[in-house]
């Protein structure tokens, strides 16, 4: 064990009980919380504060945007590796650093903002016995003014996004991807109830809590926003669960299903939206009457085909009388405020050319969304994303095909990646991306089917050969028949009319038994009707 | 294709929409709602196969559907409005002035069922309630039968028939729907003794509707084997009901039931019945 307690060491940070060795929470395998969404909220906690309190880690980018806004600085952090590192990179600023468990810590001075935007997990020692989240919530008050400006970070155990996340990586079985789970009963249980312990104002973050890319307050998040970017990683199995992740999110609100909450008071006004578009800018989408287009449309597939139709042509109208404005755009940066369609803000991506083109892409990119979210299915059976895009074209009389549909679909994707983005909603693997043994297994199918339909195909032959047969035969036997009748004709008619009169009396008074015997030898009954026919003929030419 | 999609001509109404063959429509990949009704939009005894697209008129009846949990459904609009579509130009609605008298659709029966009711009480009250000339529209099953024809022409009413819907694509008056715009277009009132389809047809053609009289039943429904509807009618759309009706409700209850409001493009029409080639 390394001896710390040098004069160089203790001079640079102080260190209070609860310090830690051989420990660094900054190069831990476990994210730091970073990005410009979170940065947004901590620059607007710190600035102007006289004492700005940041308890746990921190990415040392966020750390760089908050240092010097506040008159004085505390970091507090319970590793020396991470003190010492910190002490150093602001060695010329007025930052204090403080090492060692939060709780054995008191200030000078009562801090008046406060950051914990890692949570609370990171900010105790974990020689001593574990503490619960409320303990060290009210000890971080206890730490501040009453009126403080804070921002702390909560995580969601609970999100069916973070269970979702935490599928995938057990198969990895790597280091880096497994973390503590929480099983803290102090735990806030709701947004509601971490704002009420800070009598904050809440966010939901999306998709996780180490580097959202959005946060919104819950009555402005909507289930497409929540999808958007809380999406799972985007893998075979995980877009399966999709569906239900729309259905849960629809059913018990997007604040229990976000990746973790935020409860801030700050002196500057943050938007109800904040979010980073898909090149990584930040950006506040102001949702006009909390009305996002996709959520629009998701209602009106299942029970109005009226609205959905509405919707479409009004989308397309705003394309095409500038194309300009919606040419960046991805089908969920798109708002409803007044019964017009508006974008939620500026992208200098190019996605398509013509008017047509970026129509299309934005129409596939919203099928994809009714399929994603479960609503396929109030359409006519068969039609997936790409014929759903055709159908949603035809209600506003543009023709078009899966094929035009893939196309435009595959120029689009390739121009976000050139631009390291993104499809808002992800398309299903092809065959070359999917798993090697399912493809395996599918080919097999493939064959087996492909070995049934040429065996289905073998069996109609023969029948047709048999059918084509017989039908040959009984044209030969029914030819030598009228042969046979004709025979009959000329030999009857040379008799004369009398004796045919006898034939026919003698046949009338043969016995009904002897005649029902007689009708049960082979060919006696075709042979009488020949006969009768053959009678009857000779009657009428007698007469004639 | 189902064969239902053809009665009344509704399947060549559509065609002629989509831009293609009047004569000759292109088989529907799907089911046609042919009348308005209370259910699914289709019959008590109707039920389309699994997976197969059904289009019907109203949301009201794609609500009713999901109730039961089926699926594959699409709002339309019932084929009439896209006649009504069609002839705006070449056939418009006259003015209120030009049209006269009241056309009156007494209850009908079906090929496999049979109508019971006082045909001579219905006259009476349709004698005491019409001021001008009266048409009577049989269907075609009471138009044939001379007992029920002879009461209604020796009332003095001009006694009409639209045609035969037909039966497996034989016998189908394919102008079927022509003839009931003309005819509906030439009078003031279009009336009936029960809330059926052709009551909607007269609103949305800006006729004045009414139900009154004895709405007769099916004989096999005095039995409780069948479901009547009737007065499960009168409570949801009792501003139908009645010598004299508000026409603006009426009007507002039209265009949700025959989907007014709901109807496709062409071009949609075409990629929901299969009739646009893809690849």
């Amino acid at each position: 064990m390394n001896d710390i307690d040098t004069v160089a060491k203790s001079a640079a940070y102080e260190v209070v009980s609860g310090d830690m060795y051989d420990w660094s929470d900054l190069t831990d395998a476990r994210a730091l919380p970073h990005g410009p969404v979170l940065t947004r909220f901590a620059v607007a906690t710190a600035s102007d504060a006289a004492h700005l309190l940041v308890v746990g880690p921190h990415h040392l980018d966020l750390l760089d945007a908050v240092v010097g806004l506040a008159s004085r600085t505390t970091l507090v952090l319970r590793t020396h590796t991470d003190a010492q590192l910190v002490s150093e990179r602001y060695a010329d600023r007025t930052v204090d650093v403080v090492c060692g468990d939060l709780r054995s810590w008191t200030p000078d001075q009562p801090a008046d903002a406060v950051l914990a935007l890692d949570g609370l997990g990171r900010v105790t020692t974990i020689d001593a016995a574990p503490v619960d989240w409320h303990t060290i919530s009210v000890h971080l008050a206890r730490l501040t003014t009453r009126d403080a400006r804070l921002s702390v970070v909560v995580p969601n155990p609970g999100s069916p996004l973070a269970q979702l996340r935490a599928v995938t990586p057990e198969a990895s079985n790597e280091d880096a991807d497994w973390s503590f789970p929480i099983h803290d009963r102090a735990h806030p249980r709701g947004l509601a109830d971490a704002s009420a312990r800070f009598a904050g104002r809440g966010y939901t973050l999306w998709p996780d809590v180490d580097a959202p890319t959005l946060a919104a307050t819950p009555d402005a998040c909507t289930v497409a926003l929540a999808i958007a970017h809380g999406r799972p990683v985007d893998t075979p199995t995980l877009r399966e669960l999709q569906p239900v992740l729309a259905q849960a999110l629809d059913t018990l609100g997007t604040a229990a299903a976000a990746g973790g909450w935020l409860v801030t008071r700050t002196a500057d006004a943050i938007p109800a939206v904040l979010g980073v578009d898909r090149s990584g800018n930040e950006t506040s989408w102001t949702a006009p009457d909390r009305s996002w287009l996709v959520e629009a449309m998701r209602d009106s597939a299942r029970r109005d085909a009226a609205g959905l139709r509405r919707h479409v042509r009004r989308l397309r109208d705003a394309v095409d009388g500038d194309p300009e404005r919606w040419r960046g755009l991805q089908a969920d940066e798109i708002g409803l405020d007044a019964g017009q369609v508006v974008p939620l803000h500026d992208s200098a991506v190019k996605l398509g050319e013509t008017a047509e083109e970026i129509f299309l892409g934005l129409l596939d990119e919203l099928a994809a969304y009714l399929c994603v979210a479960g609503w396929r299915h109030p359409w006519p059976a068969g039609r997936g994303r790409d014929e759903l895009t055709v159908l949603l074209a035809a209600t506003v009389e543009t023709v078009t095909t899966p094929a035009d549909v893939r196309q435009v679909r595959g120029r689009r994707e390739a121009a976000l990646s050139s631009n390291g983005m993104t499809p808002v909603f992800a398309r299903r693997t092809s065959p070359a991306e999917a798993d090697t043994s399912e493809l395996r297994k599918l080919l097999d199918e493939n064959e087996a089917l492909r070995g049934q339909v040429t065996w289905f195909k073998q069996q109609m032959r023969q029948r047709q050969t048999m059918t084509h047969e017989v039908r040959t035969a009984a044209r030969r036997d029914v030819a030598a028949l009228n042969g046979r009748i004709k025979d009959l004709e000329e030999q009857l008619s040379a008799r004369e009319a009398t004796s045919i009169s006898r034939v026919a009396q003698r046949a009338s008074t043969v016995p009904g038994r002897a005649r029902a015997r007689l009708g049960r030898l082979p060919g006696a009954r075709r042979a009488a009707r020949l006969l009768r026919r053959a009678l009857g003929r000779l009657r009428r030419a007698i007469r004639r | 294709m189902d064969t239902s999609n053809h009665w009344y001509g509704h399947a060549h109404i559509l065609s002629e929409y989509c831009g293609l063959s009047f004569e000759e429509p292109r088989p529907i990949w799907g089911v046609l709602q042919h009348g308005w009704n209370l259910l699914h939009g289709f019959g008590p005894g109707h039920a389309p196969p699994y997976g197969f697209p059904k289009f019907v008129w109203s949301h009201a009846n794609l609500r009713r559907a999901q109730a039961i949990g089926w699926r594959d459904y699409a709002v339309i609009g019932a084929p009439w409005n896209y006649l009504l579509e069609l002839k705006k130009d070449t056939e418009p609605v006259p003015e209120a002035a030009e049209r006269e008298g009241t056309i009156f659709y007494p209850f009908h029966t079906w090929d496999h069922g049979q109508v019971s009711g006082d045909h001579d009480r219905l006259i009476a009250e349709i004698r005491d309630t019409e001021d001008g000339p009266v048409t009577v529209c049989l269907y075609w099953i009471e138009y044939e039968m001379p007992e029920v024809r002879r009461r209604y022409e020796d009332a003095g009413f001009r006694v009409i028939c639209h045609g035969r819907r037909g039966t497996l694509r034989q016998g189908t008056d394919t102008r079927f729907l022509h003839k009931q715009y003309a005819e509906q277009i030439r009078h003031r009132r279009v009336a009936s003794n029960r809330l059926t389809t052709a009551i909607f047809y007269g609103a949305s053609v800006g006729s004045e509707v009414a139900v009154y009289g004895d709405p007769m039943t099916f004989s096999d429904v005095r039995d409780a084997s069948v479901r009547d509807g009737n007065e499960q009618a009168r409570r949801l759309f009792p501003e139908f009901h009645g010598v004299k009706t508000d026409a603006e409700e009426v009007r507002a209850t039209t265009v949700r039931e025959l989907g007014l409001d709901a109807m496709a493009s062409p071009a949609e029409l075409r990629a929901l019945f299969g009739w646009e080639i893809t690849g």
